[in-house]
């Protein structure tokens, strides 16, 4: 493990194009994810953790500050940074399951038979054995998005880029899925940046997180939560305690911020 | 998953409805279309024989389904009816391509999104066969000629519905592909094709029934070219022979030919976009 970390995101500011102008969504940016780190990037909706993370992603170019990822600035979208959506139409409906994982393997260079093989046993690792044949719209949402992290996975990113993964699932597949993805996160040490508005999911998942907060936003604290994952622990309850007053905090700042 | 074309009889006896109950609406659907069909022969043939038309105006259903067989047991509606698919099938395949083109320069570059709005405002609400005259100044009495028109009966309304299929691809489907590392080309033959199939199937429909008028009354205003005429053709002729029963038998054809072809492009929305569940109420 280098002194480098994997990512660094330095002071970024970005933008999006409003009726007057720019409307600046996040003004300062900063964070590392370290070698085989999971870093929880949590906020209030709308304080644009998206946005940093499609930044991350190569979708959108700062206005200012710097992201470099393995040692070279961030340039584009490419599959050495694997995105994982919330939404759960990411799996493209006109290839099956195994289709879905075996195509983004085949584009990103795997040749045909080594690709197949490759989604394949990926697929039944997540327990998907059994739906390799059918087609998005006949799985459930926890299933789907399980295909969707066997496809990042199996591309054997650098770095697995999630947001909100498991938003729109209900708890007891959130919870199944959250552990699924600490079991593959420890056993094949990739780095994550994982965008969440769950205090429980950041403190369960992360080895630290991030808070971002403010409008426009900026990172207000960066908290080490690694090795706390029983919610009944001290530690666990203090990182969940102090999480929650940064992001009251926050709220009020915002509800400040418009009767001025 | 397949399902049956027709509904249950009972859906629209409810309860409610504007009909009545009677024993017609407890017949299967079938059995009613069947027996309507046959009462409207029926009707035809009666009306025939009993006002004694002169059957160099009028035919009855006897006399067309004999030309009709004869047609095809001889031979001489095989031909035309080939040589008007040939044409339809050329046309069909050059408007397809040049609406993939245009509608991806279009989705690409500005420019090419103001090319094809212009484009197609100004030539879709044209009827397509009234460019036959043009077209015929510029290609000669030539079977060239019928195949631009149709190919321009099914570029515009073809372009106009890849291009809505083009621009409601989900971002999501896009940054995927995008994060694959997918780019220009091969982001359109991967990610965006497939992703507006739902709209190019709807063109493909729209396009061909719009070339399949076309190529009709093209053949009926142009005649022959080379060696064999056309089913409009064909039919102009049998009226020019006094041939009643023959352009009846003609238009049997072009009628069968459509229910065949419509028939054709719904499977393949059932093979596809039904199956992958990109179609809304999958149930055709
Ligand atoms: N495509 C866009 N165009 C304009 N404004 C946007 C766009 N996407 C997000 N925003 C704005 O940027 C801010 C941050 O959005 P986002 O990053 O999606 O927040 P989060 O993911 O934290 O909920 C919000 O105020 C949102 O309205
Ligand atoms: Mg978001």
């Amino acid at each position: 493990m280098g002194a480098e970390p994997l990512l660094s995101v330095d002071g970024v500011a970005i933008g999006y194009p409003g009726p007057g102008g720019r409307v600046p969504a996040v003004a300062g940016a900063d964070l590392t994810v370290g070698h085989g780190e999971t870093v929880m990037l949590i906020g209030r909706s709308g304080c644009g953790k998206s946005t940093v993370l499609k930044a991350v992603a190569g979708f959108l170019t700062p206005s200012a500050g710097r992201i470099s990822f393995h040692g070279a600035e961030v340039e584009g979208p490419a599959p050495d940074r694997a995105v994982v959506f919330q939404e759960l139409d990411q799996l493209f409906p006109w290839r099956t399951v195994l289709g879905n994982v075996a195509y983004a393997l085949r584009a990103t260079g795997t040749p045909r038979d080594e690709a197949r093989a490759r989604a394949t046993a990926q697929l039944e690792l997540m327990g998907l054995g059994h739906a390799l044949d059918r087609h998005p719209h006949q799985l459930s949402g926890g299933m789907k998005q399980r295909v969707a992290i066997a496809r990042a996975f199996a591309l054997e990113p650098r770095m697995l880029l999630m947001d909100e993964p498991f938003g729109a699932l209900d708890a007891q597949t959130r919870g199944r899925l959250q552990a699924e993805l600490a079991g593959l996160a420890r056993r094949t040490r990739v780095s994550i940046l994982f965008v969440t508005h769950s205090i429980d999911e950041a403190v369960l998942l992360g080895d630290r997180v991030v808070v971002l907060g403010g409008r426009p936003s900026s990172v207000v604290e960066t908290l080490d939560v690694a090795g706390l994952d029983s919610p009944d622990t001290e530690g666990f309850t203090a990182a969940r305690r102090r999480l929650r007053a940064l992001l009251s905090d926050d709220r009020e700042e915002a509800g400040r911020a418009v009767l001025d | 998953m397949p399902s049956s074309t027709e509904t249950a009889p009972p859906a629209d006896a409810g309860a409610g409805g504007r009909r009545s109950d009677g024993p017609w609406s407890r017949l299967p659907v079938g059995l009613r279309r069947s027996a309507l069909l046959v009462a409207l022969l029926g009707v035809w043939q009666l009306y025939v024989v009993a006002a004694g038309v002169s059957p160099l105006v009028f035919a009855g259903p006897w006399d067309v389904a004999a030309a009709f067989a004869e047609g095809w047991g001889g031979g001489a509606l095989v031909g035309p009816t080939l040589t008007t698919l040939r044409i339809l099938g050329l046309g069909m395949l050059i408007g397809t391509a040049l609406a993939v083109v245009l509608t991806a320069l279009a989705v690409a570059t500005r420019f090419g999104d103001d090319l094809l709005t212009l484009l197609t405002a100004m030539v879709n609400p044209l009827p397509s066969v009234a460019i036959l005259p043009l077209a015929m100044l510029w290609f000669g009495l030539d079977e060239t000629v019928l195949v631009f028109v149709v190919a321009n009966a099914v570029l515009w309304p073809m372009a106009v519905n890849i291009g809505m299929g083009f621009r409601t691809v989900p971002a999501t489907t896009l940054m995927v592909g995008r994060s694959l590392g997918l780019r220009s080309w091969r982001l359109i033959r991967d990610v965006h094709l497939p992703a507006a199939l739902p709209h190019t199937v709807a063109g493909v429909r729209t396009g061909w029934a719009f070339g399949w008028r076309t190529v009709i009354a093209a053949e009926l205003v142009f005649g022959v070219a080379g060696a064999q005429g056309g089913l409009g053709f064909f039919i102009n002729e049998a009226r020019f022979h006094l041939d009643i029963p023959d352009v009846f038998a003609g238009l049997v054809t072009i009628a069968l030919i459509g229910i065949a072809l419509d028939l054709l492009f719904t499977l393949l929305e059932r093979r596809t976009v039904v199956r992958w569940g990109m179609k809304e109420g999958a149930a055709l």
